[in-house]
């Protein structure tokens, strides 16, 4: 299946998912006024993807800043990863927060109330 | 037009907004090009203004939080034609001020007084969540299985409070006849503590 490479904007993360690795990362921003117009392809790839997925596929998320908005997509992503997992493949989630970032790894942890594919919380320097 | 008393104004004007701390101070059209330049805005003024960064990011969600709240809600009224008002869609503001303690970010926008009586019962509702329930509520309300295919998760206002740890007032004036002025003051400790 064809990889999906989308460049971040001011607004927009950058996408890239790579359906021969299995590796797939979210990076950057994501604030945008339309999430569905942003997300709905991203959760299409993944039920296609979501037939036939790699021996192990393993989401990054790396993400600076999202709206309430996004965060109803990233659990749909993330929802969609369960469902890989859960299906006997391998699949898992990396979330990596800045050090200073307590509202971001509040966030990743209540993802982790959430859906059952595991997240590993991965703490990065920030410099002030 | 007296040029000269008005270059005076704009300098006197000036002065005040230093001697206030103001930041930035916007009052017009907001679509999603005037929330970019907000955005960015803040963040070069928050960096200049040596902002620790777990700060600068709290400030920044809340106040994007915030604008695309009455984004939405001015695209909501636009499409239901629900305001009778000729500038409610300009009546957006924001100022964005510090102290040497905090900062407070103040921001509101006109509404429908049908839309107000609905709005006033949400932030009476979320306002008297404790943190607790507060995080549990956002978490319900994201877990959902349909997606929303425009506008917000309508879970804004929770956010805020959230990030804010309940230092946000709400101000509703509706000694107007024909609208109400929504007003959000945001109070987040320039430590970040």
């Amino acid at each position: 299946m064809e990889n999906i490479e989308i460049k971040g904007s001011a607004k927009q993360p950058d996408v890239l998912f790579n359906g021969k690795t299995g590796e797939l990362e979210i990076k950057g921003r994501s604030i945008p006024e339309n999430s569905y117009q942003f997300y709905e392809p991203l959760l299409n790839w993944l039920d296609k993807y979501a037939s036939t997925p790699c021996p192990n596929t393993v989401l990054y998320f790396k993400l600076d800043y999202f709206n309430t908005s996004s965060s109803m997509y990233i659990l749909g992503i993330l929802k969609k990863l369960e469902k890989i997992f859960l299906a006997g493949n391998k699949a898992e989630v990396k979330w990596y927060y800045p050090s200073d970032d307590e509202d971001m790894l509040q966030t990743g942890e209540d993802l982790k109330q959430i859906v059952k594919v595991p997240i590993e919380m991965i703490e990065v320097e920030e410099e002030d | 037009m007296n040029t000269e008393m008005s270059m005076l104004d704009i300098h006197r004007f000036y002065e005040v907004m230093g001697e206030e701390g103001v930041l930035i101070s916007y009052k017009g059209h907001l679509d999603g090009g005037v929330i970019d330049m907000l955005t960015q805005l803040t963040e070069q003024k928050l960096a200049f203004a040596r902002t620790r960064t777990k700060v600068k990011k709290k400030i920044v969600n809340i106040l994007v939080e915030a604008i695309q709240n009455t984004y939405f809600y001015l695209e909501y009224a636009k499409e239901k034609n629900i305001s009778v008002l000729k500038d409610v869609t300009t009546s957006f503001f924001l100022v964005l001020a510090q102290n040497d303690y905090q900062f407070a970010l103040f921001t509101g926008n006109k509404i429908d007084n049908k839309q107000a009586e609905k709005l006033k019962e949400r932030v009476r509702v979320v306002n008297e969540l404790s943190e607790d329930e507060l995080q549990d509520f956002y978490i319900k309300s994201i877990n959902k299985d349909e997606l929303p295919t425009k506008g917000g998760a309508g879970i804004g206002l929770v956010d805020i409070l959230r990030r804010a740890k309940h230092q946000v007032s709400f101000q509703f004036d509706d000694s107007h006849s024909d609208y109400t002025q929504f007003s959000i003051l945001v109070q987040v400790p320039i430590n970040g503590e």
